[in-house]
């Protein structure tokens, strides 16, 4: 009795330590990207479409690879069709999560005999059901995230998630999934993929751009996500920032067509601090990635991945 | 003068932060100042843009905006508010109704369901056009990076809420269709282990409460295509010269021939202005000019694909706003650029 009691203080305060561990590089005034991704085992990225998630993605990738570590990056379609660009970079495991596909490989554990999938999955009625039922497909799928952070074959996971409000229902799924299906074996899954989300080892960072809307949408995007929650938040990534030039010096000294540009950089710089300024109040570190103009785009996630080794 | 101004119903469609919302505002406040009687429908608005009209925010009911010049209204998409309404109008009696709108699967779907967000833009579509008070009508469409989930909303619908999916999952397919029975049964058993039998039953009772509404959502999705391939509709494609956008437009023009829905133009937004390279200038100027200019410069290769590989539709060239959004004219300014 006692042995289980000490047993239970230790685990405690090992979980304990650990959280400190881990969090401290986040709540740190000067984090550093790359330290904080290499003690993680599964890191989501989720921002309004357009915003250059996918990028960052894998930059991020990228640089934990470069730092020794086996990554797979997991790309979710929730779509079938979904058309998205894919980048190819030697070493590193990407793989394309499809609704669809995820389900019936979930199916596939339960009933465990292939010929009777493939009846069920001809039916019509079936793919309009698993399609229009809540949070089913955003459970299959956390799922399948699940079992591959559970098998161990890759030391780090990224995850590019669909725009803000699919990410939500992602986000939600186990607990609607909790709530809508009493039993089943859907039910029992919710409970660890919520054990998954809630980790000190997953990470969620948020992507957006120095705009209004998705400015606006981020912070919306947080608050869903707190009245949920707790997650394990991490990173606040604005992308397209326009770089800093100093000294430009006095506007009055410079050519017209020249001293044009001059201007219209200080005002863009001075929208871009406006837009921010409501970023500031959600608490997370934010992370500013200037924007890059390469010709290939390959070229900007290696841009991308040394801006990000160095913050 | 612009082909387009021939027509009455503009829908603006792309995918999201294209800056669609603003290009159908700039829109119907030009068409408004040129004279006619103009509505139009926003999705998500940025409070800026409400604020540049005049208005505090947008809200769901119709409502005036003060234009120095011209008469226009504006009202926002409330999937929810809208989509409550809708069963409301297709459902056989109040009873049915609110056995819908109470119904706790429901009210979870009605957010999370794929589609309802387009359905409720397409109605409202509908709604607007052929009302004759009208001369022109703008529709903000959601971002959609597949034009056919936009237009195809209505039909998924009907099919989830078709009376033989009811059937089936009661059991009870027609005598004809008994080669799919056994298939039938080892779904629903599959179904029954997965989601548990509670659910199931509520999911059955959610659909006996659709039963009958299906043809109604049917018809609207053929009122939609109609009206799409109509003469006086005019689909404008908002997009930005750069790779992922090219190739997301690219899918999606290829999606709306297959449809054989035509497309009036694309409107290559928010483009960066011509910047000379860098000459004599030193320091801080000189990377100054050297980044707009590699911006511009990269962004042209993407404007030149796009003129190559879709040389059959117009396209509208809309600057990168240098000042932010604050009223009615910077609007005007952006509407112009889709008449000229």
């Amino acid at each position: 009795m006692r042995r289980v009691k000490i047993r239970k203080v230790r685990r405690h305060l090992l979980t304990l330590s650990l959280f400190s561990i881990i969090l401290s590089p986040v709540t740190d005034s000067s984090p550093s990207y790359l330290n904080d991704c290499l003690k993680r085992k599964v890191l989501f990225f989720t921002g309004k479409g357009g915003v250059g998630k996918s990028t960052l993605v894998w930059a991020t990738a990228r640089l934990c690879e470069k730092n020794n570590k086996k990554v797979c990056v997991v790309h979710w379609t929730p779509l079938e069709d979904q058309e998205a660009p894919l980048y190819h970079f030697p070493g590193i495991t990407h793989l394309r999560v499809d609704t669809m596909e995820a389900f019936k490989e979930y199916a596939l554990r339960i009933l465990k005999f292939e010929k009777v999938f493939e009846i069920a999955f001809n039916n019509p009625i079936f793919k309009t059901f698993v399609r229009a039922a809540p949070g089913i497909g955003e459970t299959v799928v956390a799922g399948k995230i699940y079992d591959l952070a559970q098998r161990g074959e890759f030391d780090l996971i990224l995850v590019d998630l669909p725009s803000s409000g699919h990410a939500v229902t992602f986000f939600k799924s186990p607990q609607g999934v909790h709530k809508l299906f009493p039993a089943g074996f859907i039910h029992r899954d919710a409970e660890k993929i919520l054990g998954m989300f809630r980790a000190p080892t997953t990470r969620l960072d948020l992507v957006t751009l120095p705009e209004e809307l998705p400015v606006t949408e981020c912070g919306q995007l947080k608050e869903q996500l707190d009245k949920i929650g707790p997650y394990p938040f991490g990173f606040l990534h604005i992308n397209r920032c326009t770089p800093e030039f100093e000294n430009i010096g006095p506007l009055e000294e410079l050519k017209p067509e020249v001293r044009q540009w001059a201007e219209r950089y200080l005002s863009r710089r001075e929208e871009e601090e406006l837009n921010q300024k409501p970023l500031e109040s959600l608490g997370l570190p934010l992370l500013r990635h200037t924007h890059k103009t390469p010709s290939r785009p390959e070229e900007l996630v290696d841009e991308l991945a040394s801006e990000l080794g160095a913050q | 003068m612009s082909k387009l101004l021939e027509k009455r119903v503009f829908l603006i469609g792309g995918p999201g932060g294209v800056g669609k919302t603003t290009l159908a505002a700039s829109l119907a406040v030009e068409l408004a100042s040129q004279g006619h009687r103009t509505v139009v429908l926003t999705v998500d608005p940025a409070k800026r843009l409400a604020q540049a009209l005049g208005c505090e925010s947008f809200q769901s009911d119709l409502q005036k905006v003060p234009l120095p010049k011209g008469e226009l209204f504006a009202s926002m998409l409330d999937t929810q508010h809208y989509f409550d309404k809708l069963i409301k109008r297709f459902a056989g009696s109040p009873e049915q109704a609110s056995a819908i709108l109470n119904h706790p699967i429901y009210r979870t779907m009605v957010d999370s369901l794929g589609g309802t967000h387009e359905y409720a833009a397409m109605e409202r579509l509908l709604e607007f056009a052929t009302d004759k008070q009208f001369d022109k009508v703008v529709v903000d469409t959601p971002p959609s990076q597949n034009a056919l989930d936009l237009f195809s909303a209505p039909e998924r619908l009907a099919d989830f809420m078709d009376n033989s999916v009811f059937r089936w999952f009661q059991g009870n397919t027609p005598g004809y269709m008994k080669l799919f029975r056994t298939g039938t049964k080892i779904t629903l058993t599959l179904f029954q282990k997965i989601f548990g039998s509670e659910f199931m039953a509520s999911f059955s009772s959610l659909l006996e409460n659709f039963s009958g509404m299906q043809a109604g959502f049917r018809q609207r999705h053929l009122d939609v295509i109609k009206l799409l391939k109509g003469p006086e509709t005019a689909f404008l494609l908002v997009t930005i010269a750069n790779e992922v956008r090219f190739l997301e437009s690219k899918g999606f023009i290829q999606k709306l021939k297959e449809a054989g829905i035509p497309l009036a133009g694309v409107a290559l937004n928010r483009l960066e202005p011509p910047c000379p390279a860098p000459g004599s200038e030193e320091g801080a100027i000189r990377d100054l000019l050297h980044y707009y200019h590699s911006l511009y410069e990269a962004q042209q290769l993407w404007v030149e694909r796009f003129k190559k590989e879709m040389p059959e539709f117009p396209f509208f060239f809309i600057p990168k706003l240098d000042v932010p959004l604050s009223d009615v004219n910077s609007l005007t300014q952006l509407g112009r650029f889709l008449l000229k």
